[in-house]
């Protein structure tokens, strides 16, 4: 086998592994804050794509340029998600959550069927390549990954530096705890889901540069992004941020031995072997029993 | 519940009792004698023959979704997968289907095992086991699609040779007696456990896991029974469609359509009560099959999946406890109210 096929297809990997990132960045941010896991985060990713192609189908805008527009629409999305749904069932049971999330995703998706039918939906490009050695690197794919290497670093520093992102911290490590130090815990699940649709909106916007929409396209990214978020320790943002990348290479390079159809069987193997050797991850504490207890 | 009727007046007791054995006796004999009202009319019977069916899903579904609180929506890689493997045995190694079904029942049984050791071993509960049936479902679905097992996408077809020993016949009454005598085993067996020391563990889990292990309930070994135990159930019923329908593919016994709908049945009905599924299936059922026929199939498909959607929320935010728990209500028992059922939830 000749190496330079391994190196490009881990290339290949890391630069759709960045998209991957981003929505399970957004995945373990809710997840971490609110111990809630967003079954309509694929779905939001898809309203993420959707609006970037009706703004190039109607304004002519480049997935880069609606990035913005992105950014914003899936925040206040995620807000009203929050305020009307996800806030109701967050203090009932985990299987409440999960049936709220789930029945959204499940409202998303084929709302969006018979919103916008079935066809498959892409934005037109002109493709170009970078030839770099032996090595191709696909110009669409380079510039969404610089992207989402970019928000994320910037989310990364807003978690860590600003206040809000350290009361966001705070929360998730102890919600009793930090609501007693004067922390408004109900506004900081406000703004964990909004930041974590955001974040999943502008990876949306980005895929749009050379991947094509359908309303069923989140199913397959939510699953994924979980298999990230539980290798990169569930409530771990830098986890998700490596672990999305190794989901994407392990995609990739799985996809070309065992065949494309079953590539993201390859995600759902890391899953399960994951569980059984390690089931806190790669980045994580030992935080499961006391999590268990504190959330009662 | 039990407790509390016992310290009631002693008619009332009697009153509740006898409701107890009469109304699903009423029930089961209605049941009896629905066919003899249906003749003549295959399409009724094709409801009543699904109603019961997905009735036997949702109470499969139910012994691990609402006994224990976990919620799965991947039971179609259990049910997909009795499907394939009395098929695939019948059609290769000529295996009476009726044996099929014990290989198939055994088989998911220990798949069940296989999955429930990772997918229960993680805190965060009942979200972790969740997302871990998916991604089993789902992958079994990939992997018959990929290697092309039974035909993959082609689908699997049974060839039409009518006989008890081949579980196939030329008219619709004896799939009737036979879903409703699955049915109607699965209650009985489901009623047992649910008064015997297990049914109590199971729903010791759901209340409180960390005080559950602390009066000393080995937690892990209860949940996985109760999921190889569904997994039994279910396999059943994918042996039974495979014969029913005699053809199928990856996409409608792995799907998560399927998964879904056996959840809706059994949520609609009543979690954690033992003729909730029933209820839920018989309201859905027939419901969802005719609006099939009425609205055609594609604008069906759409608009039924965001009914669902909307119908899982709703019920959560309303009626959590389901249907169920609205005619118990309605009998003049006692029923959890809304925020102790969902407290009661890990």
């Amino acid at each position: 086998m000749d190496p330079s096929i391994i190196v490009q297809l881990i290339v290949n990997g890391l630069l759709i592994g960045g998209i991957y990132s981003l929505v399970s960045m957004g995945l373990t941010l809710i997840w971490g804050v609110m111990n809630v896991v967003n079954f309509a985060q694929g779905e939001l990713l898809m309203i993420g794509m959707y609006i970037a192609w009706l703004l190039n189908y109607f304004f002519g805008f480049s997935p880069y340029l609606s990035v913005i527009v992105c950014f914003i629409g899936l925040f206040l999305i995620g807000l009203i998600i929050e305020k009307f749904l996800v806030s109701r069932v967050i203090e009932l049971s985990m299987a409440a959550r999960i049936y709220v999330t789930f029945g959204l995703s499940l409202f998303l998706s084929n709302l969006m069927l018979m919103l916008m039918g079935a066809q498959v939906r892409a934005i037109p490009s002109e493709t170009s390549t970078l030839i770099v050695g032996s090595i191709f690197i696909d110009v669409p794919h380079l510039i969404s990954f610089v992207f989402s290497i970019f928000t994320a670093f910037g989310m990364y520093l807003f978690l860590m530096k600003s206040r809000t992102g350290k009361a966001l911290r705070a929360v998730s490590q102890n919600r009793v705890v930090a609501s007693s130090m004067g922390i408004n815990v109900h506004n900081m699940y406000l703004i964990a889901f909004g930041i974590g649709a955001a974040l999943t909106g502008i990876a949306g916007s980005l895929i749009m540069g050379y991947y094509s929409v359908t309303p069923t396209v989140g199913t397959a990214f939510m699953l994924s992004a979980f298999a990230a978020i539980v290798l990169g320790s569930m409530g771990n943002f830098e986890g998700a941020f490596f672990a999305g990348l190794i989901i994407g290479v392990a995609e990739t390079v799985g996809g070309y031995f065992i065949g494309p159809d079953l590539k993201q069987a390859a995600s759902f193997v890391i899953l399960v072997v994951i569980l059984m050797i390690r089931p806190t991850g790669l980045f994580g504490k030992e935080l499961g029993k006391e999590r268990v207890k504190q959330e009662g | 519940m039990g407790e509390m009727d016992e310290a009631g007046s002693g008619s009332r007791v009697k009153l509740l009792r006898s409701q107890r054995i009469y109304l699903p006796l009423l029930c089961l004999i209605g049941l009896l004698v629905a066919p003899v009202l249906a003749a003549g009319n295959p399409f009724l019977m094709h409801v009543l023959i699904m109603s019961l069916f997905y009735a036997f899903l949702g109470t499969a579904w139910n012994i691990v979704g609402g006994y224990v609180g976990l919620v799965s929506l991947g039971h179609a890689a259990y049910f997909g997968l009795g499907a394939y493997i009395s098929t695939l045995a019948f059609l290769n190694f000529g295996v009476t289907p009726w044996l099929g079904i014990l290989l198939a029942a055994v088989g998911a049984t220990f798949f069940g095992f296989a999955i429930g050791v990772p997918s229960i071993r993680f805190w965060g509960g009942g979200a972790f086991f969740c997302v871990v049936s998916i991604a089993f479902a789902e992958t079994l679905r990939l992997v018959f699609l990929g290697l092309k097992i039974g035909g993959g996408s082609a689908g699997t077809l049974l060839p039409i040779v009518p006989s008890f020993v081949n579980f196939e016949f030329e008219s619709k009454l004896p799939y009737y007696f036979i879903i409703l005598g699955f049915l109607v085993v699965e209650l009985l067996v489901l009623q047992r456990i649910s008064v015997s020391k297990m049914g109590h563990y199971l729903v010791a889990i759901r209340e409180d896991e960390v005080k559950a292990e602390a009066v000393g309930i080995d937690t892990r070994k209860y949940k996985l029974l109760a999921i190889g135990l569904s997994a039994f159930f279910t396999a059943i019923g994918g042996v039974f469609y495979a014969q029913y329908v005699l053809y199928f593919d990856p996409y409608t016994v792995f799907g998560l359509n399927l998964s879904i709908f056996i959840v809706l049945v059994a949520t609609v009905g009543g979690r954690g009560t033992i003729l909730g599924p029933v209820l839920g299936s018989f309201i859905i059922t027939p419901i969802s099959l005719y609006s099939n026929v009425i609205l055609g199939g594609s604008t069906f498909q759409g608009l039924s999946q965001v009914v669902y959607g909307v119908l899982l929320i709703l019920i959560v935010l309303t009626v959590p406890a389901g249907l169920m728990a609205l005619v118990t209500k309605a009998l003049g028992s006692v029923t959890p109210s809304e925020k102790d059922f969902h407290k009661g939830e890990n």
